[in-house]
């Protein structure tokens, strides 16, 4: 069991669901939540299972987007002004940090880091510096994960991995809490083969050193769990299975995405409802339903359609895609990189049998392009290592 | 080779000062000269005399308060330190260190070392770097005329902290410079380039392992055949990876940890320095 829930607005009923119990941990978001509800959080969790539950603060969220972060004991009020470019300038937070996660009872700690301006490598020292100075702090009470906020327009090449990883190993906490920031829309795949490939040598060369969780990942968690990722983090929203800065045009509230999808192994990718109908319909139904798209969160929906014609199936859809997550990730845990291959390999197969069956999807760019990119970048992995 | 000494009668005012027999003198560097004496207890010791002139006042300070946190059987000793106000009124520091009478690793290099041998260089070299990183020093020098022996014995031990860097001080080394302090031919990628954010203990591992490998092979781990020793440091300036032909020599001759200590990125190199002694214990049973 190795996928982590990524907490978001209203996710705790949740938690310990049968269609999500391949999850064994839990990624606290102090954004949406407040501190006496995180509070409450942690002990109902432990009451429905054992998780390792991680304490991100968090702090590199936009300003006016932080909603319950500014309520949070640990965010200064000085947080724009003052001066956190040297670790040294954190000193009162990480102590604040700990005296919260102390009192939250958490399993993990992520290092705090501000969205940088530049992603130089002067950012990576003070993220390694700080996750130092917080592991320090934490004298052995509390795991601490060194926080890597790294941009993929920065995994220019091979060379810039080695440059990030270099620096970020300098000192060794219990492992790395890597959020890749990208500036695409949330709903729409991660596609630049070469930052993939290069992200995914940075996941594998921090990976031989200690765990590597990376928070904020969609079905390109196959990506990164064969690079050597320990644990990935997902959410029921779209606007939680990628970190950016797009995100936040969305309604905060409802997180975004309220348009219900099913996640589809066969083509590792997201169908609406209509899609699901249109395959059924020309003679593509054998393409729906692969591997763990077909769970009892899968059939579910399915009996539901027959049941239900027209009605709302969004909370079915978090779940079937949640089970998919959480089941692949096994997989994949197992299988590595080869199995990775011949999922990426089948669905590419599979979209180019549809573009030449003219079936078309209703959103214009779901037309399976990223597996492409996707592959190049597995292939482009497994050649250097 | 000689030397002109430039502070012999500065040396020998010290002594006086400290009824130690007269200095001789042993060798120069840059920013001192070395002498061989004797204390009232008839220890021999090494009286090292700072040009005031050439000498950075914090990188002298820098290396004593470093030395003064060592305290390990396979790093030189510092005993005394003070400043001597010469009858010319300057002020010269000086350090009164461990006296080395076995002579320098250069001394040991004429042909290749064997590689039973130069696995306990390894191990105690890395016990020296183990010691410095747990206090957060970096020394940046580590080169066959920096790893001295005692007399009649063969276990190496690291001296020398001219060029020491204090991980939890501020920078000596200006930004703006292409390279940083060491000696190029033994320095690692990240010291050649002045990229000091990747400086810690593995820059140490990288050039441990460049002296291991010069002692096993006789050539740098980098060098091509036909390389000069700048081409050499250009190919370390390049991060590109060692040698073929060290890299089959290696393995070869059973030394294949010397590979990855050498590695160009630090975070392909090994993660501990007591995994490197692992390691190399474990490969010294095995050849």
């Amino acid at each position: 069991m190795t996928a982590y829930l990524q907490m978001g607005f209203n996710t705790e009923n949740l938690v310990g669901e049968d269609a999500l119990s391949e999850f064994e941990g839990i990624i606290l978001s102090p954004v949406n939540r407040d501190p006496p509800s995180l509070r409450q959080d942690v002990p109902r969790f432990r009451e429905k299972g054992t998780y390792d539950i991680v304490f991100d603060p968090q702090l590199y969220y936009p300003r006016g987007r932080r909603e319950n972060l500014v309520q949070q004991p640990y965010f200064p009020t000085t947080f724009d002004s003052a001066d956190l470019s040297k670790a040294e300038g954190w000193t009162s937070i990480l102590d604040a940090i700990r005296a919260f996660s102390m009192e939250l009872g958490v399993d993990a700690v992520a290092s705090p880091v501000k969205m940088p301006r530049r992603w130089s490598d002067e950012f990576y020292d003070t993220c390694v510096e700080t996750s130092r100075l917080l592991f320090d702090v934490m004298a052995g009470d509390t795991k601490v994960l060194t926080t890597c906020l790294v941009s993929l327009k920065d995994l220019e090449n091979d060379a810039r991995a080695n440059q990030i990883g270099s620096i970020l190993s300098r000192h060794d906490t219990d492992g790395y809490y890597i959020v890749l920031y990208s500036e695409i829309d949330p709903r729409r795949e991660l596609s630049d083969a070469d930052g993939l490939a290069t992200f995914m040598k940075l996941i594998s060369l921090l990976g031989s050193r200690l765990p590597v969780t990376v928070a904020y990942s969609s079905s390109d968690m196959m990506l990164f769990k064969a690079a050597g990722a320990t644990h990935c983090g997902t959410s029921k929203f779209f606007n939680l299975r990628r970190f950016t800065l797009s995100r936040f045009d969305e309604p905060p509230s409802g997180g975004g995405g309220q348009l219900p999808y099913w996640f589809e192994h066969n083509l590792l990718g997201f169908l609406r409802e209509a899609d699901i109908r249109r395959l059924e319909r020309d003679g593509h139904e054998s393409l729906i339903g692969g591997l763990n798209s077909n769970s009892a969160s899968g059939r579910n929906i399915r009996e539901f359609f027959e049941t239900n014609p027209g009605e709302a199936w969004l909370g079915k859809s978090w779940r079937q895609y949640l089970s998919w997550f959480g089941k692949t990730e096994l997989e994949v845990e197992s299988g590595g990189l080869p199995v990775v291959r011949k999922w990426l390999k089948m669905a590419e197969d599979n979209w180019r049998l549809l573009e030449d069956d003219d079936i078309l999807f209703d959103e214009p760019r779901n037309d399976g392009s990223w597996i492409r990119p996707w592959r190049q970048a597995l292939s482009d992995f497994s050649r250097d290592a | 080779m000689s030397f002109t000494t430039y502070f012999f009668d500065v040396a020998s005012g010290i002594c006086n000062h400290l009824s130690f027999t007269n200095p001789s003198f042993v060798g120069a560097g840059v920013f001192k000269e070395v002498y061989s004496t004797q204390t009232t207890e008839h220890t021999p010791v090494a009286l090292k005399v700072f040009s005031p002139s050439r000498c950075n006042l914090c990188r002298a300070e820098r290396e004593i308060e470093s030395m003064k946190k060592c305290n390990s059987s396979v790093i030189g000793k510092l005993y005394d330190w003070g400043s001597h106000i010469h009858t010319n009124g300057s002020a010269y520091l000086y350090t009164i260190e461990e006296f080395f009478d076995g002579g320098t690793l250069t001394n040991k290099m004429g042909g290749a070392i064997e590689p039973v041998r130069v696995c306990d260089y390894g191990i105690a070299l890395m016990r020296a770097v183990a010691h410095l990183r747990e206090h957060a020093l970096v020394h940046r020098d580590i080169k066959p005329d920096n790893i001295m022996f005692r007399d009649g014995e063969d276990t190496p031990t690291l001296v020398d902290f001219g060029l020491v860097r204090d991980l939890m001080d501020v920078s000596l080394t200006m930004s703006y410079l292409q390279q940083g302090p060491g000696t190029p031919f033994f320095a690692s990628p990240e010291q050649l380039n002045n990229e000091k954010h990747l400086i810690d203990w593995r820059s140490d591992q990288f050039s441990v392992g460049i002296v291991l490998g010069l002692c096993l092979t006789e050539s740098h781990p980098y060098q091509t055949p036909g390389d000069s020793k700048v081409s050499t440091i250009d190919r370390v300036i390049g991060k590109q990876t060692p040698s073929v032909r060290f890299r089959e020599r290696a393995e070869a001759l059973g030394c294949r940890f010397l590979i990855k200590m050498v590695a160009p990125w630090s975070v392909e190199r090994f993660d501990h320095p007591n995994e490197i002694v692992q390691v190399i214990e474990r490969t010294k049973k095995e050849i």
